[in-house]
């Protein structure tokens, strides 16, 4: 029975290169969605050949089918629910043992598998030689040889998915073992396929191995029998079942390497060897690194500057032109919507897209190197200081383009309290939205001299406080055994701009999505409330004493200073009738102590969806303009005027501290599977912010 | 955390090769045709027997 559709899933170690063989099999035709029930973006995509439709998942990958993070958990789950027709594993033919590993492992489930040797060219290149069919005759799986990167092998591999039907596989290593485990295995799988006949092998042999989660889902009489034969086997044999199982699985291993690989490859290694022993000196290493992160920084904020004075200009452009197609003049709740709202709202978060898009592009480009890998490393003793470990390294980084993407890159953290840790002080990373705030204030305040000085110790304030806070939770929330650090470091590699720029793209889609979802809807509503009610009789009869100034005799200059002001007083008590200013004013008591007054305090509100908002939200409370941009010079005197350098450092202090924006709570929820977490990160980051700024700017005052 | 040091090679009687690092620190091992980092938590536990190459009994 020739099926016509077939459904195949791709599996296989981390850095094995599956996307590239998943892009090569389905071309540009691919979707992201959610694996049901799970968070992570499920990638799928189609092809077609030798009159057959298949449909191809990509799944995390994944060292073994005992999962480590949830990420690894995904790719068990979709094989055995799912039942896909054909199982590939995708090998990393220069790591071949190593990868053999999750080999044996799927192999155990009885699925119907291809074998990929994948990064075939860098096997050649070193020198590497893998007798393909012998592997096929020892494994009883087609073998195919392929190198993704550059779409070799393309139609070998969809040959080898249509052909006719294939056997489902047996566990190669259960009969080369000791007696003692052979018959364990046997008996426990027999008495596995009463409750169900599927995987039943891999079931037996996982309940050996002391699986936590394959326990959970089998009757307690199929337990207990396993305790016991675990129990008699470490008996007999000297050593634990999940130990043993291990063991035998690797003896077939190498017996398979002593077959099947003719000629070792050293080459790569030692470059990639000689390249660690200056990455990772004891002393050097560190100092390395942060020469390559003041770079990678500098090259952010440099090269952004341009790009996003470009972008700004733009927006404007769209702005005037949209607001254009109304009569000049003409008074419009619609196009004032558009234009303040929306296009000021959305346009202002767009902004900052370069500057992200940058970090993330100089981040992917050290993750595809293998850098990245080494960082972690490194930095792993002084971050376990901290209370979170060199794994959190990265999302951290990643936390000072935007939190977002940050919080989703935690998932690479298999302890969950590391993860939870590291997820509650992200946002602490001072992210990209913040920086129109310093980019208004500091200027506004401080001599030119000053300002980088004062940026680099915004940032190192957020870093510092983090610190405290992740020790803190690590001790005493998050509590658990320490983790211990183990992570591949792959060879060095030059990055593929293919895969560069897919990675860079992954995690600054994640900001546009947020500008363009949750931003939008926020921007809407806050200009509603900032707009409405609206007054319409006021303590001066504005239009009449305009008309009157118009019609003097006073000297131009004069006049049209003195209705300035007139439209300044007018607007600002349109806004303090609005529900916004009505808020601002209300809870300016409570912030007073922080230095705010209520124009501030209406400012922050705004700022609590999306710390974007701030800026625009002073503007308007300020009556400078529709559209006050960070370098609107007349809100700059306007705070001058208004405010002292400390109050200045008391709003940076809490726009840094406080929570990022509701796109990261949101995110928070999604992660962690719970509101409560989410809701604790709100309101601490709240509470901490408010007791922050409280300390500083109260000191200040005493000091000043 | 064996099944963690399995998947990625380092079992019971494993020959790795080490790379950098010394005694109980953190340290870059060859295994397997592989290169791991591990930390002091686990360099601290794994004894080691010398052999032309090394032999590893996780312990």
């Amino acid at each position: 029975m020739i099926k016509e559709k077939l459904s195949v899933v791709l599996a296989g170690n981390p850095n094995s290169g599956k996307t590239s063989v998943f892009n090569m099999l389905t071309g540009a035709r691919h979707t992201i969605g959610n694996y049901p029930g799970i968070t992570v973006d499920r990638k799928t995509g189609s092809f077609n050949w030798n009159g057959r439709s298949v449909n191809v998942t990509d799944l995390p990958g994944t060292y073994s089918l005992t999962p480590g993070s949830p990420e690894e958990l995904i790719a068990r789950t979709v094989i055995m629910n799912e039942n896909p027709d054909i199982v590939i594993n995708v090998i990393d033919a220069s790591n071949l043992e190593r990868n053999l590993y999750l080999t044996m492992q799927l192999m155990e489930l009885g699925v119907r598998m291809i074998v990929v040797l994948n990064m075939w060219d860098v096997a050649e290149k070193i020198g590497l030689g893998i007798d393909s069919e012998k592997l096929e005759s020892i494994l009883s799986v087609p073998v195919v040889k392929t190198t993704g990167s550059r779409g070799r092998g393309s139609a070998e591999l969809k040959d080898s998915i249509t052909a006719s039907e294939m056997i489902p596989t047996v566990t190669p290593w259960l009969s080369n073992c000791p007696e003692e485990l052979q018959r364990a295995v046997k008996k426990l799988s027999a008495k596995a396929e009463n409750r169900e006949r599927n995987h039943s092998v891999w079931r037996a042999v996982k309940l050996l191995e002391g699986d936590a989660s394959v326990e959970s889902n089998e009757e307690p009489d199929l337990l207990d029998a396993a305790h016991a034969l675990a129990g008699f086997l470490e008996e007999k044999l000297g050593v634990s079942g999940e130990m043993l199982i291990a063991g035998e699985r690797y003896r077939f291993i190498e017996n398979i390497i002593a077959g099947v690989v003719t000629r070792s490859g050293r080459e790569r290694e030692t470059f990639s060897d000689r390249l660690d022993s200056v990455l990772t000196h004891r002393h050097f290493g560190i100092p390395v690194f942060l020469v390559m992160m003041y770079l990678v920084f500098s090259f952010t904020f440099i090269l952004a500057e341009p790009l996003m004075g470009f972008l700004e200009h733009f927006f404007q452009f769209l702005g005037e032109t949209v607001s254009a197609l109304w009569p000049v003049g003409s008074e419009s709740m619609l196009r004032d919507l558009i234009v303040e709202g929306i296009i000021g709202g959305v346009g202002g978060v767009l902004v900052f897209l370069p500057n992200i898009f940058l970090l993330f592009l100089a981040i992917s480009v050290l993750e595809d190197s293998g850098y990245m890998a080494r960082v972690a490393f490194i930095m792993d003793g002084a971050m376990r200081k901290a209370g979170l470990q060199g794994k959190s390294f990265v999302p951290l980084i990643i936390g000072f383009g935007c939190t977002v993407p940050a919080i989703l890159a935690t998932r690479t953290l298999e302890n969950r309290n590391d993860r939870l840790t590291t997820i509650m002080v992200a946002p602490l990373m001072s992210c990209g939205a913040r920086l129109p705030i310093y980019m208004m204030i500091i200027p506004a305040f401080f001599p030119e001299v000053w300002r980088a000085p004062l940026v680099w110790i915004i940032y190192m304030t957020g870093i510092i406080v983090s610190v405290g806070i992740a020790r803190f939770l690590r001790k005493r929330v998050f509590t658990g055994e320490e983790t211990h650090f183990i992570l591949e470091l792959p060879s060095y590699h030059m990055p593929t701009p293919v895969s560069v720029f897919r990675h860079t793209w992954d995690r600054a889609g994640e900001y546009v999505k947020k500008a363009g979802t949750l931003i939008l809807a926020i921007s809407v509503i806050l200009w509603v409330f900032s707009s409405f009610p609206e007054k319409k009789r006021f303590s001066v009869d504005y239009d009449g004493e305009i008309a009157a100034l118009e019609s003097s005799n006073l000297p131009e200059a004069v006049i049209s200073d003195s209705i300035s002001n007139l439209e300044s007083s007018r607007r600002r008590e349109e806004f303090m009738y609005t529900i916004t200013g009505r808020l601002g004013r209300t809870i300016e008591p409570i912030m007073r102590p922080l230095g705010f007054d209520w124009r501030v305090t209406t400012a922050l509100l705004g700022a609590v969806a999306a710390k974007e908002a701030f800026v625009s939200q002073l503007g308007v409370v300020f009556a400078v303009g529709a559209e006050a941009e960070e370098n609107s010079a007349t809100l700059r005197e306007k705070l001058r005027e208004n405010y002292t350098p400390l109050q200045g450092i008391a709003m940076m202090l809490f726009a840094l501290i406080s929570a990022p924006c509701l796109a990261t709570i949101a995110v928070t929820r999604k992660e962690t599977g719970s509101w409560k977490w989410a809701m604790v990160q709100l309101f601490g980051l709240t509470a901490l912010a408010y007791s922050v700024t409280f300390i500083v700017y109260q000191t200040g005052k005493l000091v000043m | 955390m064996i099944q963690r040091l399995s998947a990625l090679g380092l079992t019971q009687y494993a020959t790795i090769r080490i790379l950098k690092g010394a005694g109980s620190g953190p340290m870059i091992v060859h295994v397997r045709g592989s290169r791991v980092g591990i930390g002091r938590g686990i360099s601290s536990r794994i004894l080691v027997r010398p052999f032309i190459s090394n032999k590893v009994r996780a312990s």
